[in-house]
């Protein structure tokens, strides 16, 4: 049995060992696509560049220039003269912030006019990450300026005396790539394990080597093991390169425990491959299998709750996503990667992954049948 | 007892019928051919021998093994080459005969010895480091046979196994058959080539799901009625219109620079009947003679008869 298994998936890791395009889909790709993605399907944002209109042109409204020039999300790059000037700038998306500093700006700040000092910023709407973002930073920005400059405490600012200070627990820099590098690690690995597994059976049923198959000795459980093995060895093989990159690469820190990582990591392999082999079974060319898969990917990332918390998804939605796992393992993942989560911690994740490794593996089994 | 022998075995798909009842009885050694239009059904019936298909109905058994229940018990007896054999073509030629070996379960120095000889035996001795996708239709053929072998089965089950080789690759193929024949491998071919049809012990005519007729190469030749004489001749199309008229005609065809005339077999002596015929029309020929009718010619005959149709 288990030498007939070995048979089989030792054929299997040489061809795909042969498929110059695999070797670079499996390792190389997936090294990329963590680099890519976790750092532009950012939290932050960084760099955005800023238009100002200064009509004050006193020290106070250069000081302000320069404090916001010295965050790390805004560049100030351009200094137009006219307000018609700065909607060019704005609309050509040459900036994304525009600044106004009206003209009795310093004036009104020292309370030396009737009105309220009052800037205006102009937010590219048509990005929804500058306009909530660019908000936040620019109004942090002149809160400190103000506090500088009045010689105050931040404390001062607040009517009542109380501030409230956010802390990220387990990310107290809030350092957005903790979050996203542990989940694309996650996302990648079922990526490659979905697609491998996928086009196992339909690639020799395509080729017609699987009638072949069927007619040596191989039985049943010794074909569908066989073939899902190497889609489990390729994904687990990624799960470790992708966590050496992000531990090394990125100093994520690891507070769990890495053996309860890569065993929970193979348990979801098995769940994703199970998919993909009920995939293979059913699809009649690969180009079907590619496409089931290209599917089921968009509608797991959609539920994983890496673009949105699965908390706040509509009640039908959140109930999906326990289906997912994809989205057992993300949240899996990041409890054990960040905040030192446990077994018992995760256990629910891990048996909702065996299930469906089961339930998975089980279909393909009675759908093969269909070949006798 | 028969080594293969299957009873009123049928397969339909949908609406159509691909076998609608066969019966066959082939003994141990024998080297059977199974002829027949495309869509006649063969390739279905060699699926379902080799158990890769359930029949709807009827009975198969192969050296005793009831393959419909038990189709995995005959898998170490059976070599079966589907009509698209394929290889792993990013496998090279030793590498895709290993994986055979490997999963049949033939192993240690039997296996060097054994896949020694087959490479050996399919003249692919220089290739055997080359990808499988690299050789040419001829070898690939070859390969595919010998991967069927690597078990040594007893029965072979070969669905147009040279379909698309050329000549001189077709002739090896079928010297290595032969060569299988005098080991005692019991083997089922079926072929879309007359040749060789002539090279098998007994010949089964294929149409719509049926055989129509199983006997001996030459035992099939002579159903056809009458006799035959072949006219050499430039104008044959003036010699077609010509024999048309001929008492006692009935039917002819083309063969080459050739006319094949079949005429009544109480003809007392056609070929002098005939060149008198043709004399007295002006028809000039360089050659007239009575030939023994071919293997086709009895299946165009049997096609055309066929109370099926």
């Amino acid at each position: 049995m288990l030498s007939q298994i070995l048979n089989l998936t030792w054929k299997e890791l040489i061809q795909l060992r042969r498929d110059r395009f695999l070797v670079l889909f499996l390792i190389i790709a997936p090294t990329l696509q963590l680099v890519l993605l976790s750092h532009n399907t950012a939290r932050g944002v960084r760099d955005l560049t800023v238009a100002v209109l200064d009509l004050d042109q006193s020290d106070l409204s250069r000081a302000l220039v320069a404090a916001v020039d010295n965050t790390q999300e805004m560049r100030v790059l351009y200094h137009p003269r006219h307000r018609r000037e700065l909607e060019a700038l704005l609309l050509d998306g040459m900036a994304q912030v525009g600044l106004v500093i009206p003209p009795a700006f310093a004036r009104d700040f020292y309370r030396l006019g009737a009105r309220p000092a009052q800037l205006q910023a102009l937010f590219d709407g048509s990005n929804l990450l500058v306009g909530s973002n660019g908000g936040r930073v620019l109004e942090g920005v002149v809160q400190r300026f103000i506090a500088d400059r009045l010689g105050l405490s931040r404390q001062d600012l607040d009517l009542g005396g109380v501030e409230v200070v956010t802390v990220a627990a387990f990310n107290p820099a809030f350092d957005y790539r903790w979050f996203t590098l542990p989940s694309m690690l996650v996302f990648i690995t079922y990526q490659v394990a979905l697609v491998v597994a996928a086009t196992g059976f339909v690639r020799e049923k395509e080729l017609g080597t699987l009638e072949q198959l069927i007619m040596t000795p191989l039985r049943r459980p010794e074909l569908i093991i066989g073939k899902a093995l190497p889609a489990v060895l390729v994904a687990l093989f990624n799960v470790l390169l992708l966590y050496a990159v992000i531990r090394l690469g990125y100093d994520v820190p690891m507070r769990g425990s890495l053996p309860l990582l890569l065993g929970t990591s193979l348990l979801f392999i098995l769940a994703v491959v199970a998919q993909g082999t009920l995939v293979s079974v059913l699809s009649h060319t690969q180009q079907q299998a590619v496409l089931i898969v290209f599917l089921m990917a968009i509608l797991e990332v959609t539920l994983s709750g890496y673009l949105l918390p699965v908390e706040n998804m509509p009640l039908l939605m959140r109930g999906l996503a326990q289906l997912s796992a994809l989205q057992h393992h993300m949240t899996l993942t990041r409890a054990v990667i960040l905040r030192g989560a446990t077994l018992p911690m995760v256990g629910n994740h891990m048996l909702a992954m065996v299930a469906f490794a089961v339930v998975g593996y089980a279909v393909a089994w009675r759908t093969f049948t269909r070949f006798l | 007892m028969s080594t293969i022998r299957c009873r009123d075995v049928q397969r339909r798909f949908g609406r159509t019928v691909a076998v609608a009842g066969v019966d066959l009885a082939i003994a141990a050694g024998e080297i059977y051919g199974l002829i027949g239009p495309d869509g006649a059904g063969k390739t279905t019936l060699l699926r379902m021998l080799a158990g890769v298909l359930r029949p709807d109905a009827g009975s198969i058994h192969i050296a005793g093994v009831d393959v419909v229940r038990h189709p995995e018990q005959v898998r170490d007896l059976l070599g079966y080459m589907p009509q698209r054999f394929s290889l792993y073509a990013d496998l090279s030629v030793l590498e895709n005969l290993l994986f055979y070996a490997d999963i049949f379960g033939v192993r240690g120095a039997a296996r060097r010895e054994r896949l020694e000889r087959l490479l050996a035996f399919a003249r692919l001795d220089a290739f055997r480091h080359r990808p499988a996708g690299q050789l040419s239709g001829g070898m690939k053929k070859k390969l595919a046979l010998a991967c069927a072998l690597v078990h040594r089965p007893r029965v072979l089950l070969l669905d147009e196994p040279t379909n698309g080789v050329d000549p001189i690759s077709r002739r090896e193929f079928w010297d290595i058959l032969a060569d299988l024949h005098l080991e005692g491998v019991t083997i089922l071919v079926t072929t879309p080539y007359m040749d060789e049809a002539e090279r098998c012990q007994r010949v089964g005519l294929m149409h719509r799901g049926r055989i129509l007729r199983q006997d001996t190469p030459a035992a099939l030749r002579a159903l056809v009625p009458g006799r035959m004489v072949a006219v050499y001749a430039e104008n044959l199309p003036a010699v077609a219109a010509a024999v048309t008229a001929f008492p006692g005609h009935r039917g002819h065809h083309t063969y080459g620079d050739r006319l094949h005339v079949f005429v009544d077999a109480d003809l007392a002596d056609p070929v002098a009947a005939l060149a008198a015929h043709l004399h007295g029309r002006g028809l000039p020929f360089r050659q007239i003679l009575e030939d023994a009718p071919r293997l086709e010619e009895a299946f165009i005959h049997l096609l055309e008869h066929d109370p099926g149709l």
